[in-house]
């Protein structure tokens, strides 16, 4: 073994090590910055849009029709077309201290299989109201996506 | 034997040859390794501006569409003299009142005094944000409003799709009829 072939490259084994921890170190960095991350602000959106249509047909005593094609019309007619839904609605009656579900309704797109498919849900109770106070009350549930 | 070989080393003039080479070759290594994450550091930076600025304009824009279909504005009623200090279109939550929104900067309307794009832009307080607002109910549109060229187009639909442009919609009544509000910033 020659002495001039075996020593001296320390600085290139030192720095070839450095290099590769950094770049180790700068790669981690760079997949953690450029990732995109969810703002949610487009779900929001989705969510918004259903929950202030409901707000209104509520305040229009739509929604306590309980009326199925009533309903089905004013969302229908309201909501963006590139939006789909679906929605359930329970009806429950009040008498002193019992509750009895009355009867339940679905539709929108019924059929939609929503195992592959990005959607929003949410729920609304609202209630019918009489002079002697309150008659029934309404548990809505809702999904809905892009088409 | 160490000191042999230095002198023989240094017989044949090669004496620190070695060490300088290895040093050379480490610096040029560095320096081109230097530079390439300096380059790509330097591209991060502009990525994570860019993304600040767009999840700046997103919370602006849900904020402030928030604030038009909930609020009335300040005074509640800045449309009588053009005076406001917060500019909301609601006379109930979710119902636009017809005056208030016919208020909003736009085209020329013969004997309609409006208010100023400037000044509409400051009390919405939307930054150094533009901002184009329209009001449309299936697929017709009702109103719109926002910054207009000399050829009576908005200027938003000119925009450069590569510049960020954030719209958020909510859904309210107007004219009798449910309909859908978007805000767009951009800028």
């Amino acid at each position: 073994m020659t002495p001039t072939k075996t020593r001296g490259y320390v600085f290139s084994a030192d720095i070839i090590l450095a290099v590769i921890v950094f770049i180790l170190l700068f790669a981690a960095m760079q997949y953690s910055l450029t990732e995109p991350e969810a703002s949610g602000v487009e779900t929001l959106q989705m969510r918004q849009i259903m929950d202030d249509l409901l707000s209104l047909l509520d305040r229009d005593q739509v929604l306590q029709s309980f009326n199925e094609s009533t309903i089905s019309a004013a969302v229908n007619e309201a909501l963006p077309a590139r939006f789909d839904y679906k929605m359930s609605i329970e009806k429950w009656s009040v008498s002193g201290e019992t509750q009895v579900l009355v009867s339940e309704m679905e539709f929108g797109n019924t059929e939609a299989d929503l195992s592959d498919l990005e959607f929003v849900k949410g729920r609304r109770t609202f209630v019918k109201t009489s002079l002697t106070g309150i008659d029934s009350y309404y548990n809505l549930e809702y999904r809905m996506w892009l088409k | 034997m160490a000191t042999a070989s230095f002198k023989a080393n240094q017989r044949l003039g090669r004496r620190g040859q070695i060490v300088s080479y290895d040093i050379y070759l480490a610096v040029f290594v560095f320096l081109i390794l230097f530079g390439a994450m300096y380059l790509l550091w330097q591209g991060n930076l502009k990525h994570l501006d860019r993304e600040r600025r767009i999840l700046e304009m997103k919370y602006t824009a849900v904020q402030v569409a928030d604030y038009l279909v909930s609020s009335p504005g300040n005074p509640v009623d800045w449309e009588v003299n053009l005076d406001p200090t917060a500019v909301g279109l609601a006379s109930e939550r979710l119902l636009l009142s017809e005056s208030k929104v016919a208020k909003l900067p736009g085209l020329y309307e013969d004997g309609v005094q409006k208010l100023d794009y400037a000044m509409a832009k400051n009390y919405l307080n939307i930054a150094n944000y533009d901002f184009y607002l329209k009001i449309e109910s299936g697929s017709s549109l009702l109103f719109e409003s926002g910054k207009a060229n000399d050829s009576g187009l908005f200027i938003v639909s000119e925009y450069p799709l590569k510049e960020a442009r954030i719209a958020y919609s909510r859904m309210v009544q107007y004219d009798n009829q449910p309909a859908l509000l978007t805000l767009t910033i951009y800028g």
